[in-house]
């Protein structure tokens, strides 16, 4: 005859007895670690690899990036106001004597440079944006937002030598290849069924470390841009100008918490990286400083520019 | 600050999600627990076994199909602990108690409506899983499992009292 013994189960034979907040950082904290790692190691690895790349492959390869931002088609589309295109055309001629002025100072340089006006501010649909971007093939965007606000030919020398420096560092191809990489890491990591957050935090992490390459790729471009302007006129009174006008608005906006995610360092330290480089290398702030002057003929006006026109 | 809302928007509100989730998850886990061996304790007397026929010795003189069945959804916290394993493998601590309890559960609802229906027995004791997918991401995620239990419930011809 069968007995049933009814006997209540050991519970905790079917679970873990770990500690599940364990189990995540010890998880989290590892995933993270090997992503970071990861980034880190391929991030050093193009840094010994991008600049050997000669300049003339490079421009052979993006050579095709320009007409993304053909500026005569995009003119023709979006700006129907013929004052205005006149006033890029002109904008557009100065930029580029400026330019070549300052690439010929630096000869070893080997890039045919070209430029082109992009209203960064209505494209990314936020007010401001940046001023001048670099970018593969010897491409620079600048904002005529910016051109707008200048003073001096030589706050615009600044800017452009600026970008200059960007090129001779190669930062542009850099940025390029670290893209690239950290998308294809992530991408694996959504392969294997991870969950989206650890994308997202992953990504953020990349950011983080991304950051700081950038804040001291942006201080050796301001020395380079220096250097520029320091050669082509004799001093570098009005360098500083242009941060000093966005100090207000940053200080005004905050720092703190922000400023460590930024990718440019803060305008009063820009400010006094430039003052202190400028005292090491002997280079004078005073001196006369040539003001804008867009070409008379094509726009009609005397003297400073005219105020920008309602978007 | 643009910087600051992306921090807020892709670290923060994950990292609290997950602070309630494990909060109210555990509660209610540790809750479900103490109910599963209250009842367990209770019913601790009811037959149930998985053999395909009754023994012999059994005099049957009805039987019915009974079923229980639950639905146990995954939490925030450990659908994210779960993510992280599927890169790492190993043991998912979370799903095992998730599991763990949905067969239980299962277990004790069929007992419950079998012992309120006058039944003294279950035979041939089965279990069911399923897998319910996440509409959202295409299936591939799971909103939560689905334990089924079956059985035949038997009434035997001597009252229930340990001796069959």
């Amino acid at each position: 005859m069968a007995t049933f013994n009814p006997k209540l189960p050991d519970d905790r034979v079917n679970i873990s007895l770990e500690h599940p907040l364990r189990d995540l950082v010890l998880l989290l904290g590892g995933v993270l670690g090997v992503v970071l790692a990861t980034v880190l190691v391929v991030g050093l690895l193009l840094d010994v690899v991008i600049p050997k790349v000669p300049v003339t492959v490079e421009q052979a390869l993006f050579s095709s990036l320009k007409e993304v931002f053909d500026f005569e088609k995009r003119v023709k589309e979006s700006d129907p106001d013929p004052a205005l295109q006149r006033r890029r055309a002109s904008q557009r001629e100065t930029l580029t004597r400026l330019l070549g002025e300052l690439s010929g100072h630096w000869p070893e340089g080997g890039y045919e440079f070209s430029i082109e006006l992009v209203d960064f501010g209505r494209a990314l649909g936020n007010r401001g944006g940046p001023n001048a971007a670099a970018f593969p093939g010897g491409l620079i965007l600048v904002n005529p937002a910016l051109l707008d606000e200048v003073e001096s030919e030589n706050e615009l020398a600044m800017v452009l030598g600026h970008e200059l420096g960007h090129f001779r560092n190669r930062d542009h191809l850099r940025g390029l290849g670290r893209g690239v990489a950290l998308q294809l890491i992530l991408g694996s990591l959504g392969a294997t069924g991870g969950a989206a957050a650890i994308g997202e935090v992953a990504g953020f992490a990349g950011v983080l470390v991304e950051g700081r390459f950038s804040r001291a790729q942006e201080t050796d471009a301001d020395r380079f841009g220096l250097e520029l302007l320091a050669r082509r006129y004799g001093h570098v009174g009005g360098s500083t100008h242009f941060f000093e006008r966005i100090l207000g608005r940053e200080e005004a906006t905050g720092s703190g918490v922000g400023a460590f995610f930024r990718s440019h360092p803060l305008s009063r330290q820009r400010i006094s990286e430039l003052r202190k480089n400028a005292a090491e290398r002997g280079w004078e702030f005073s001196g006369e400083l040539v003001p804008v002057r867009w070409s008379q003929e094509e726009t009609g006006l005397e003297g400073a520019p005219s105020p920008p026109s309602p978007q | 600050m643009e910087a600051l809302a992306q921090l807020t928007v892709k670290i923060l509100i994950p990292f609290l999600l997950l602070i309630v989730a494990y909060g109210v998850g555990s509660y209610r886990e540790k809750k479900h627990f103490r109910s599963l061996r209250l009842r367990e304790r209770t019913t601790g007397g009811f037959p149930m076994v998985t053999f395909s026929s009754a023994p012999e010795s059994w005099d049957v003189h009805s039987a019915a199909l009974v079923t229980g069945s639950v639905l146990i959804s995954l939490d925030y916290f450990k659908r994210f602990v779960a993510g992280l394993r599927g890169i790492v493998g190993g043991r998912v601590a979370g799903y095992e108690s998730l599991l763990d309890r949905a067969r239980r559960e299962a277990l004790l609802r069929m007992k419950e409506r079998a012992i309120e229906q006058g039944f003294d027995a279950i035979i041939n004791v089965r279990f069911d899983t399923s897998r319910l997918a996440n509409a959202g991401e295409d299936g591939k995620g799971t909103a939560g499992v689905e334990m089924l239990v079956y059985g035949t419930a038997l009434r035997l011809g001597h009252g229930a009292d340990g001796n069959l």
